[in-house]
């Protein structure tokens, strides 16, 4: 994938997290859980745990491009 | 009315094992209040010895296993495994077993059908879910986490019922799509669109293997 696709992609991601609570915190299993600025941290440096934040966002956008949600 | 055998693992040392051993209480509660038996392994008997030790003395119906895993086992307390498809998948044979618990239905799921079991319940990738750090301490007043683990734990529920393996992940995943409904239709707060994504995710992971009309 081009760099400047990933770049986007990581921006709209961040984007999104940047709409959760400081309040909040999510589990990701027997990675741990975080805070949403340690979230975004991870996406940016593009490590496993942000990758996996990545997949899970682009999951669900992709699910409501193609109307996925609505289905039964 | 057949009383049902359930074994229930319930680790709690960590932020995901205390909100897993909360829901899981729940559904024992459930279990006895119906009528049926079952043995709840909490804490520190949330291990091997104890686990292999009970499965073979109750020969249950139905394996209600929550905690950190990975593709190849699920573990208890202190994340020290419980069950291993390289190890001792064969105790989970002429069971159901339900894995509340990251990415289990990658090779224990297949392994353990392998080995006798009539069907394994879980998910082929990590299962995420939030928590309102406010509530951490008391999980039964977490109304963040509950969207997720609610519709999670209606597998065993849904079993309980007498449901088939194959009908009781449809409930589980309608609960799912029930929450995130709720989320996109109605007047939503910015912080609970965010949750929308982490659903859908946890939704659309849940799998199993083995015979999806079996009931137990």
């Amino acid at each position: 994938m081009p760099e400047e696709t990933q770049d986007d992609i990581k921006e709209l991601v961040v984007a999104r997290l940047r709409a959760i609570p400081a309040d909040r915190e999510i589990s990701i299993g027997a990675d741990g859980s975080y805070k949403r600025d340690e979230l975004i941290q991870h996406v940016e440096e593009g490590d496993r745990v942000g990758q996996k934040i990545i997949e899970v966002e682009m999951s669900f956008l992709r699910a409501l491009k193609e109307g996925a949600l609505y289905d039964d | 009315m057949t009383t049902k055998r359930i074994v229930v693992t319930r680790p709690n040392h960590d932020l995901t094992t205390r909100y897993l051993s909360y829901y899981a209480g729940k559904f024992s509660n459930e279990v006895q209040q119906k009528g049926h038996s079952v043995t709840d392994l909490k804490n520190k008997r949330a291990c091997k010895k104890y686990f292999e030790s009970i499965v073979r003395k109750v020969k249950p119906d139905l394996i209600f296993l929550n905690g950190h895993g990975s593709s190849n086992q699920v573990c208890g307390q202190d994340n020290v495994a419980i069950v291993r498809s390289d190890d001792n998948a064969k105790i989970l044979q002429d069971t159901v077993t339900y894995a509340l618990s990251c990415q289990a239905a990658n090779e224990l799921g297949p392994e353990s059908v392998h080995q006798g079991a009539k069907a394994f319940v879980g998910y082929n990738t990590d299962f995420i879910f939030y928590t309102d750090r406010d509530k951490q301490t008391k999980p039964h007043h977490d109304e963040v986490a509950k969207k997720f683990l609610e519709p999670a734990t209606q597998v065993p529920i849904s079993l309980l019922k007498g449901n088939t393996v194959s009908a009781a992940c449809n409930n589980s995943r309608q609960a799912f799509r029930k929450n995130i409904r709720k989320l996109i239709t109605s007047e939503t707060s910015k912080a609970d669109t965010a949750l929308l994504s982490t659903l859908y995710w946890d939704m659309t992971h849940l799998v199993f293997s083995g015979d999806a009309k079996v009931k137990i």
